[in-house]
């Protein structure tokens, strides 16, 4: 695994689209299951590209490609393990609220819900509060992932937690917050109003499981 | 907790950071002046374009602190500050130089607003100051 992870960073740092696509192929022939792959190579490969930009060891262009290319490389490991299902439950709505634009964790834990039998709605980068708003009421999910890498986009979090929780009264949603601003100061989730926040995509899996059964058990 | 009282939040710091928010263009522009005022050698060592980086860093710098006030969280600007410090390291920025921008950009607050609301946002610029003086 830290062979096939050393592997995936080189070819992303590098630029190198063939040798990523490679080393997760290879990753999955040896066995490796997709939250393997998520979880202990493409995220720690991404957190260190981010590290190697703050030492200037990487241009920004360089570290937008390497983004280009794990997304690609993401698409390509979830179609290979992806299972048709004919139905799908519970629903999770995962967006990254206005101005934030690492939508990396949340597309992770998507495919990752996605196996494990949910329907999810992936939303991606910088989705307006309001607009937000009004998808969680039209399609009532089960539970909501919100995602903030820096400071300044915590408090926009905190606005779209409460505009959700006034508006969908009949049908509370849990609500999980990430990103690397939870990930410093994990009390910072509290204080948006979420309900949980976890480490990474696979803790995330496992927490939201739990949380989302046991409102159900009790409503 | 929806709509409850949060964490480390205050009234002064709500409006302290709708102060910030209101002000970062002309607060960044002031702090760069007065640092390159104060020390023109900065000119001659990163250039023009160092003067235009360093204000779009003070912009940062004033989004990043916002929030930090807002939710009355000086670990969430410590934690900024620790960052940043790095980052500017690895781009031959010295520390006494950052130093020198928060204490300035805490002077500009002091002199702008009212002494609460000064108080809230020096308080959380504190916080930055020390990660940098370890």
């Amino acid at each position: 695994m830290i062979a096939a992870r050393d592997a995936f960073l080189a070819a992303i740092r590098r630029g190198d689209r063939q040798a990523a696509f490679r080393s997760l192929d290879d990753a999955l022939d040896s066995g490796l299951d997709l939250r393997t792959l998520y979880v202990d190579i493409v995220q720690p490969s991404m957190r260190e590209i981010g590290r190697l930009w703050q030492a200037n060891e990487l241009s920004i262009a360089e570290e937008h490609l390497a983004t280009a290319i794990t997304e690609s490389a993401m698409s390509r490991a979830f179609e290979r393990v992806f299972v048709w299902r004919d139905r799908r439950t519970p629903r999770l709505i995962a967006a990254c609220a206005d101005d934030e634009r690492h939508q990396m964790g949340l597309r992770m834990l998507c495919d990752l819900l996605e196996m494990e039998g949910w329907e999810t709605i992936y939303l991606g980068a910088a989705v307006p509060v309001e607009s937000l708003t009004a998808l969680v009421a039209a399609r009532a999910p089960d539970a909501i992932a919100l995602s903030a890498t820096i400071a300044p986009h915590v408090p926009r979090i905190r606005a779209a937690i409460s505009a959700i929780r006034a508006s969908a009264v009949a049908h509370q949603p849990v609500i999980a917050v990430g990103g690397r601003a939870f990930l410093t100061d994990p009390s910072l989730a509290q204080k948006v109003g979420a309900d949980l926040t976890a480490s990474d995509a696979g803790e995330a899996v496992r927490i939201l499981t739990e949380r989302v059964r046991d409102a159900g058990a009790s409503s | 907790m929806a709509g409850g009282t949060l964490g480390g939040a205050s009234a002064s710091g709500e409006r302290a950071a709708r102060l910030l928010l209101v002000d970062r263009e002309a607060l960044a522009r002031e702090v760069t002046a007065a640092l390159y005022a104060g020390s023109p050698e900065l000119l001659a060592v990163h250039g023009e374009r160092g003067r235009e980086k360093c204000l779009q860093d003070m912009r940062y710098n004033i989004e990043h602190l916002t929030p930090a006030v807002e939710l009355g969280d000086p670990a969430m600007f410590a934690g900024y500050v620790e960052w940043l410090d790095a980052l500017l390291r690895a781009r031959n920025v010295a520390t006494r130089d950052v130093v020198r921008c928060l204490e300035l950009l805490r002077e500009r607050c002091t002199v702008r607003y009212p002494a609460a609301e000064a108080a809230t946002i020096a308080g959380i610029i504190d916080a930055g100051l020390a990660v940098l003086a370890r």
